[in-house]
């Protein structure tokens, strides 16, 4: 019951992160020369228009689960998906700075062994197909050069 | 005539038909994988494309498409986990049938229905695409403007987390649509001083890290592992008997094919709609005029004749607005207009006159493919269903490899990367509130086109006011109604859902006092 006073809809979150997304971009637009800024100040209008709506939404969402007449309840938000999200960060980093090929040698079994494969034998066979099938069609086939930064 | 004969030679060329069939395979597995998607595939192999001839790139990408929506009936059959959403309708009915020892049948009726659909599209589009490319040089600036709004529409109307939340993200495309150095003026906008958003956030790497990048974070999530406890090897262990149906029993379903096909091509043809849409209408429809309505849901090859027809008639139907209009009919048809654009193909009357030589042999290529997937189908369904087999934990780190290497690989630009990243994470955050990212991906397409147009408008207009200006011309009118009806017709019936829904809970309320 405690935790059903506390409840406040995402809805409110998204429509107030939209609203100032968008009024930041409008004021903006507004002072591009001539046509320039027409369409993306119509666009970012109403996008305006459609966050307020989706505030209002999250407002009636949050005073009916408060006061027991409806059970909305916010998306649940884990840790494992941001960790992920960091791991390609970092992925993406270091294959500016050690190349392509280096890094996703370290970077595939690494991730292989979060997403909870213990299995050595899958993620060395894995790993070698990933990157022989990478080189062969990628360099050898379509000339596509992939960033080389200090190694490979 | 003389067109389709030298396509033909085209299309039977080495080249085109290993294209078609990686495309083929590919999409087979991408759809036969429980949260992987035909758009996912289509957005993962289009880079692969960029150093191919323009036929063959584009052929493998529509070849996917079809295929993954037949896929993914496959684990929908033997594992009641469809591939797809286009293969949630069959999912009952298959897999009752699987339990009853007759898995094969329905990979047998679904392998056959999902190809007739899909020629039949394939045919469809050869013939209506012409015609109404003709038709859309009736189509002045004020209309193209209309009917990308009416795609936005559509699409955002059919979004689960509602019409709101599906205007708002359009919404959101179209202003990433924004970012760059204005075509006409030259002005930079919203760029910062950034020289690598000159020419805008790319549309290759923006849609990989919308649908590659955030099923990986959902998949970290949630456990999709279709092989839980050997489910998939013991389904298939099952399996036995023959994929054919004796063809006297077809008679049964020649009706319910026909109709199914015709309700998916048109599903296919109203922008935005995707296959799901399309197969649940045609099996709802299916139910309503079966002589048995008793079996579906329990094990009817009707139901699945039914749903795998449209879905995979919805994909032909998706592309007829997509080559004429370049309004994509779904999100893997929006995905293909980015091939087809990345290729120098821009979507209108020059597509069947002035490069004809290269539209034709990609249509046909589309129809003819649905015989390769019928044929790997009745041969090798059960052994793609072993896809599954392979772990999330391995997957899931591949496909941010390859995501990666096809964002970096189209211009050869490190921002382009990092822009993946960045829509990874939103459209993670977007799914997880409600938002789908279907809408963001067509703004994203036709953003250009609506400012273009809209531009255009404005100048065609002098000093009428662009408003009257609009309300001038017959064909804006029409798709402004259109517009209305499909924003309006949701709203509505959401509305009338939770009034009913109130009503029932105060009942329920009373009778209890």
């Amino acid at each position: 019951m405690k935790e059903e006073k506390k409840f406040i809809s995402i809805d409110i979150f998204l429509g107030v992160f939209c609203a100032v997304f968008a009024v930041i971009f409008l004021v903006q637009a507004l002072q591009f020369p001539g046509q320039v800024g027409f369409f993306p100040s119509l666009v970012l209008a109403f996008m305006l228009f459609f966050s307020l709506i989706t505030l209002g939404i999250g407002v009636y969402k949050t005073v009916q689960t408060r006061k027991g007449n409806a059970d909305y309840a916010n998306p649940e938000m884990k840790r494992f998906p941001f960790i992920v999200l960091a791991t390609i960060v970092i992925y993406v980093f270091c294959m500016q700075k050690i190349g392509f090929f280096v890094s996703t040698a370290v970077f595939l079994p690494c991730e292989m062994l979060l997403f909870g494969q213990r299995k050595v034998l899958p993620i060395v066979i894995s790993t070698a197909i990933v990157l022989v099938f990478l080189y062969f069609v990628f360099v050898m086939q379509l000339n596509i050069y992939m960033p080389d930064g200090l190694l490979f | 005539m003389e067109i389709i004969i030298s396509s033909l030679q085209t299309v039977f060329t080495f080249e085109v038909l290993i294209a078609m069939l990686i495309g083929v395979l590919f999409g087979m597995v991408v759809g036969a994988l429980p949260g992987f998607t035909g758009t996912m595939g289509v957005a993962l192999l289009l880079p692969i494309t960029i150093g191919m001839e323009p036929i063959p790139a584009l052929s493998m990408l529509v070849c996917l498409y079809t295929a993954s929506t037949y896929g993914g009936s496959i684990t929908a059959i033997l594992i009641h986990t469809p591939g797809t959403a286009a293969s949630a309708a069959t999912a009952d009915d298959g897999y009752a049938l699987t339990l009853q020892g007759r898995g094969m049948q329905a990979i047998g009726m679904s392998t056959v229905t999902s190809c007739i659909g899909g020629f039949l599209s394939g045919i469809a589009l050869i013939f209506i695409s012409p015609w109404l490319a003709k038709c859309s040089l009736l189509f002045g600036p004020g209309e193209y403007f209309f009917v990308a709004l009416f795609g936005l529409s559509v699409i955002a109307s059919l979004c689960t987390g509602g019409v709101v939340k599906g205007l708002l993200s359009a919404c959101l495309g179209l202003f990433v649509a924004c970012i760059g150095i204005d075509t006409i003026t030259s002005y930079a906008r919203f760029t910062y001083g950034f020289n690598g958003l000159g020419a805008g956030l790319g549309l290759v790497p923006t849609l990989i890290g919308l649908f590659s990048i955030s099923q990986v974070m959902i998949m970290a999530e949630n456990d999709v592992d279709a092989n839980k406890d050997g489910i998939v090897s013991k389904a298939i262990s099952k399996l036995k008997g023959t994929v054919f149906i004796p063809l006297v029993e077809w008679k049964n379903y020649i009706i319910p094919v026909l109709r199914s096909y015709i309700i998916g091509l048109f599903v296919g043809i109203l922008p935005g709609a995707g296959g799901d849409i399309g197969s649940w209408i045609a099996y709802n429809t299916g139910k309503q005029q079966s002589k048995h309505p008793e079996e579906y849901g329990k094990g009817s090859l009707e139901g699945i004749a039914c749903s795998e027809t449209a879905n995979n008639s919805v994909c032909g139907g998706a592309l007829v607005p997509l080559l004429t209009l370049g309004v994509p009919g779904s999100a893997t048809a929006a995905v293909i207009l980015g091939g087809f654009t990345m290729h120098g193909l821009i979507p209108g009357n020059d597509l069947f006159t002035v490069q004809a030589h290269m539209t034709y042999p990609i249509m046909i290529a589309f129809a003819l493919s649905n015989f390769l997937m019928a044929a790997i189908g009745l041969l090798a369904a059960r052994y793609f269903a072993k896809v599954t087999i392979i772990p999330i934990s391995i997957l899931a780190p591949c496909i941010i490899v390859f995501a990666t290497l096809g964002s970096y690989a189209v211009q050869y630009n490190m921002v382009d990367v990092w822009a993946m990243v960045i829509f990874g994470a939103i459209g993670y955050f977007m799914r997880k509130n409600g938002m789908a990212t279907a809408p963001i991906v067509l703004a994203l397409v036709l953003g250009p086109m609506a400012e273009g147009r809209l531009l255009q408008s404005t100048i065609a207009a002098r000093s009428t006011p662009l408003l009257l200006y609009f309300m001038s011309r017959p064909i804006c009118v029409v798709v402004f109604f259109l517009i209305i009806i499909s924003i309006g017709v949701p709203v509505y019936q959401n509305f009338r859902a939770k009034r009913k829904t109130k009503a029932a809970g105060s009942d329920t309320v009373e009778a209890e006092e």
